[in-house]
């Protein structure tokens, strides 16, 4: 990669893609207004045609997998679970959906576990959808756009690089621990006994390397006073900008009719 | 009887890379050997299947001259002792005492009075006699090396492998290393060294194994090893200072101290 | 004016039952190249604290005496400011990443961020320094996924583009192989050349006869011995302070205890080649 190819690949945040290239802040602006409208609307359709829409939108950028396999999950983690309990603990009485053996599901608890799951996929696909759109450097440099303090970005981002280093040290723990003498495979039991040494260095170690580290980041000039220079800079527009307000605007009167709505039913 | 033997051993990692090929290698009770080789020659994949880390995709690894196929890792650690370099993952107790006990304890597999002798022996030999109450991370990095191969010393294996126990270590804390290697080697014990430095394979090591390519390209004496170019240049290492001093002001004789330095000079028409 | 003055500092750790710095007297002008040697726990690291201002700014702890650095009173001055004058090292390659920037390039321009320079500079000096240091072809990868070596020739090269007055770098290579120990000290190579004022401890004493010109060896807490390179490095005194002479030096003293008239005992095989060669070839025996 030569220079001018490295500068373009630090300097901007421009990906190619729509989705990806959406400033963070619309994209947070538009994952509230998802879940906002998630528990106004009435009936059960919302949640799931959102599920199917971000899909379409997560596949346009290349997304499909990561958000597809974990709406996978989701969906028939929760929102089965949900319509089962939802559907086998229905008090209402009423008309039956359907007799299995014993039991009678009834029409009304598969409506009622519909709704639930409605607000759930509504909630999920929103959230899921941003974290997978939205780096998380570049949600930093955003909000530090909006003032927020470069140490408390500097806290949150670092978690994310930190986690995947712990994964990786836990596994260089785990081989220093078997090399001496305790044993992690066989039962259960075993495999418990195991947990302390195995958590022991991890913190221990962290806690030593937290010290190097503060003073590594205090010779970067973490410390300095001053406002701070961003190579990277997030793109933003005007259009962007109007289109989060009147997405707001919209939101907000869709949430109060719904509602209202939701109430008189 | 051999204390630890890899016949035909080969290895690929998960994702191609291709460690090691048809590997040959054995060690006796009581040997130390130097393996020495540039990063990515295959060492450390060597070491982490002498006690099971890592398994041979073929061929055999035999630990007093039993088949480690089917033993974990662990019940191998009671033969083959391994010091890894970073003694801070292993590091887990609050004190030194509790900390080099530890596997001991955990598997109850020795009696307490026996435990304490260990203890004595082990401590005294890496300088730290009496520091049974000491905080390992109260202490400088060197002495917690230190402390992980007490560890190792307390369970007594057959077989004691080091991943560059030098790095970081100060004269006194070297001779010290060198003397537990001393010791270690009079027990019977086969020790095993993967080290980058050449100064203290010529002090310490009659057998050198050079590593490059996934594979031992020779086995010799520190004297054979050290001024066999071809070798050298093929695993990208450098002559010890000495000996590279002697070829360059053409010494005759194969140098590898000081002393044979001077014997070279005054043998070569000088005298002193 | 010294670029480093230490005047009668004493300094001891919170947690420390005795003095880890004793009455240390230091003066290094600008442009010259220290190594400083000693066993472990000899007050070196500490030295590199109290310079830098981590001792007492970030350790707390107590210390006497006098230190300006740069122009500046260490002591009151905050420990933020002091990283536009004393850049700093250390041992452990991976504990130095910022652990936010997903590529080495900007990785090193971290440090310009935290000091507000403003965008355009950035990209000069991160360019200048990727070429110098020679590592343009690490500058799209990830921080996280380099070797020791790698990792510490961005650490260095993340501390140079900030352009400090003063370098300390505290064993750098002790945690690396040959390779990589190899690439750190072209680096050094380059600073020297470059008239950098720089503070280097190092256990490697055989590399250090050939960069310092300078050496400076602690023990419990003070500086035992103050003097060019080729004085310090071979005088047998330095095994009862804990630290080996070069092999050159120590195989010059074999030979001229055993006869061989050599007026200077060599620090390095350059030297030693020279000296002990040409008496050879002269036929100089005793």
């Amino acid at each position: 990669m030569d220079l001018n190819q490295l500068h373009q690949l630090v300097a901007s945040s421009r990906r190619g893609r729509f989705w990806l290239d959406l400033n963070p802040m619309t994209k947070m602006v538009l994952a509230f207004c998802e879940v906002s409208l998630a528990i106004c609307m009435p009936g059960f359709a919302y949640g799931f045609l959102l599920m199917a829409v971000l899909m379409l939108c997560a596949a346009t950028c290349g997304l499909g997998k990561t958000y597809g396999k974990i709406m996978l999950s989701v969906l028939v983690i929760f929102v089965g679970l949900m319509i089962l309990a939802r559907a086998l603990f229905y008090e209402g009485g009423g008309e039956v959906f359907v007799t299995l053996g014993r039991f009678s599901i009834y029409k009304g608890g598969v409506l009622a576990g519909l709704r639930a799951s409605s607000v759930i996929l509504g909630f999920s696909s929103a959230l899921v959808f941003f974290y997978a759109s939205t780096e998380p450097e570049y949600l930093m440099l955003t909000l530090e756009q909006y003032r927020c303090p470069p140490k408390a970005t500097f806290v949150i981002l670092s978690t994310f690089q930190m986690i995947p280093q712990m994964g990786v040290n836990a596994k260089t723990i785990q081989d220093a621990q078997r090399a001496r003498g305790i044993e992690t495979e066989g039962s259960l039991w075993v495999r418990a006994k195991a947990f302390i040494p195995m958590l022991m260095p991890l913190l221990l170690s962290s806690f030593s390397a937290a010290e190097e580290k503060s003073l590594a980041l205090e010779t970067r000039g973490f410390n300095y006073d001053s406002p701070k220079t961003r190579l990277r800079i997030v793109e933003d527009s005007k259009a962007q900008k109007a289109a989060r307000i009147g997405l707001i605007a919209v939101t907000a009167a869709a949430c109060v009719t719904g509602g209202y709505f939701k109430w008189l039913a | 009887m051999k204390a630890l033997e890899l016949k035909g051993v080969s290895f690929t990692y998960p994702n191609g890379f291709k460690a090691l090929g048809k590997l040959d290698f054995s060690i006796a009770p009581g040997e130390k050997v130097a393996v020495i080789g540039e990063n990515g020659a295959g060492k450390t994949t060597m070491a982490k299947l002498t006690n099971g880390l890592l398994r041979p995709g073929a061929g055999q690894v035999l630990v007093n001259s039993e088949d480690t196929a089917g033993k974990t890792v662990a019940a191998i650690s009671r033969h083959v002792g391994y010091v890894f370099q970073n003694p801070d993952d292993q590091i887990c107790n609050q004190t030194i005492y509790k900390e080099i006990t530890y596997t001991l304890r955990y598997n109850k597999s020795c009696a307490p009075e026996e435990i304490d002798r260990r203890v004595k022996e082990a401590l005294a030999l890496a300088g730290m006699a009496g520091m049974e109450e000491v905080n390992p991370y109260d202490l400088s990095f060197s002495h917690r090396k230190f402390v992980t191969i007490c560890s190792v010393l307390l369970q007594e294996p057959e077989v004691v492998l080091l991943d560059e126990p030098t790095a970081g270590q100060d004269l006194a804390c070297m001779r010290r290393l060198e003397n537990i290697l001393d010791h270690l080697q009079k027990k019977g014990t086969a020790v095993l060294t993967i080290t980058h430095d050449m100064e203290f394979v010529v002090r310490n090591f009659q057998r050198v194994v050079v590593m490059a390519h996934g594979g031992i390209i020779s086995d010799g004496t520190p004297r054979e090893i050290f001024w066999n170019l071809d070798v050298l240049r093929e695993a990208a290492l450098h002559q010890p200072y000495i000996s590279a001093l002697a070829r360059r002001i053409g010494l005759p004789g194969k140098v590898l101290t000081a002393e044979e330095f001077a014997a070279a000079l005054r043998g070569s028409g000088r005298t002193l | 004016m010294a670029c480093i003055e230490l005047k009668q500092v004493s300094y001891r750790y919170p947690t420390s039952k005795t003095a880890n710095l004793k009455e240390v007297n230091l003066t290094v002008e600008s442009g010259e190249f220290i190594a400083v040697i000693g066993r472990n726990e000899a007050g070196k690291t500490t030295l590199c604290n109290v310079i830098r201002g981590f001792a007492p700014h970030f350790y707390q702890g107590k210390l006497s005496g006098s230190v300006h650095v740069n122009g500046k009173d260490v002591l009151r001055t905050e420990i933020g400011d002091l990283s536009w004058d004393v850049g700093y090292v250390f041992q452990n390659p991976f504990n130095q990443n910022s652990g936010v920037k997903a590529t080495v390039y900007e990785e090193i321009s971290y440090g310009l961020e935290n000091l507000g320079i403003p965008r355009r500079e950035i990209f000069d000096r991160v360019d200048e320094v990727i070429n110098l240091l020679g590592i343009a072809y690490l500058a799209d990868k990830h921080p996280m996924k380099l070797s020791g070596g790698q990792c510490q020739r961005v650490a260095l090269a993340s501390i140079i583009v900030m352009e400090p007055a003063i370098l300390l770098i505290d064993e750098p290579t002790s945690q690396l192989d040959p390779k990589g120990t190899e690439d750190v000290f072209k680096i050094i190579d380059m600073l020297k050349k470059k008239g950098k004022t720089t503070i280097l401890v190092e256990h490697k004493i055989d590399r250090v006869a050939e960069y310092a010109d300078r050496v400076i060896l602690m023990d419990e807490g003070r500086i035992v011995r103050d003097g060019p390179a080729a004085q310090i490095l071979s005088d047998p005194a330095l095994l009862e302070y804990g630290v080996t002479l070069p092999q050159t030096a120590l195989l010059g003293l074999r030979l001229r205890e055993e006869g061989l008239p050599l007026e200077r005992i060599p620090i390095t095989i350059d030297q030693a080649a020279v000296s002990i060669g040409a008496l050879r070839k002269e036929g100089g025996g005793i």
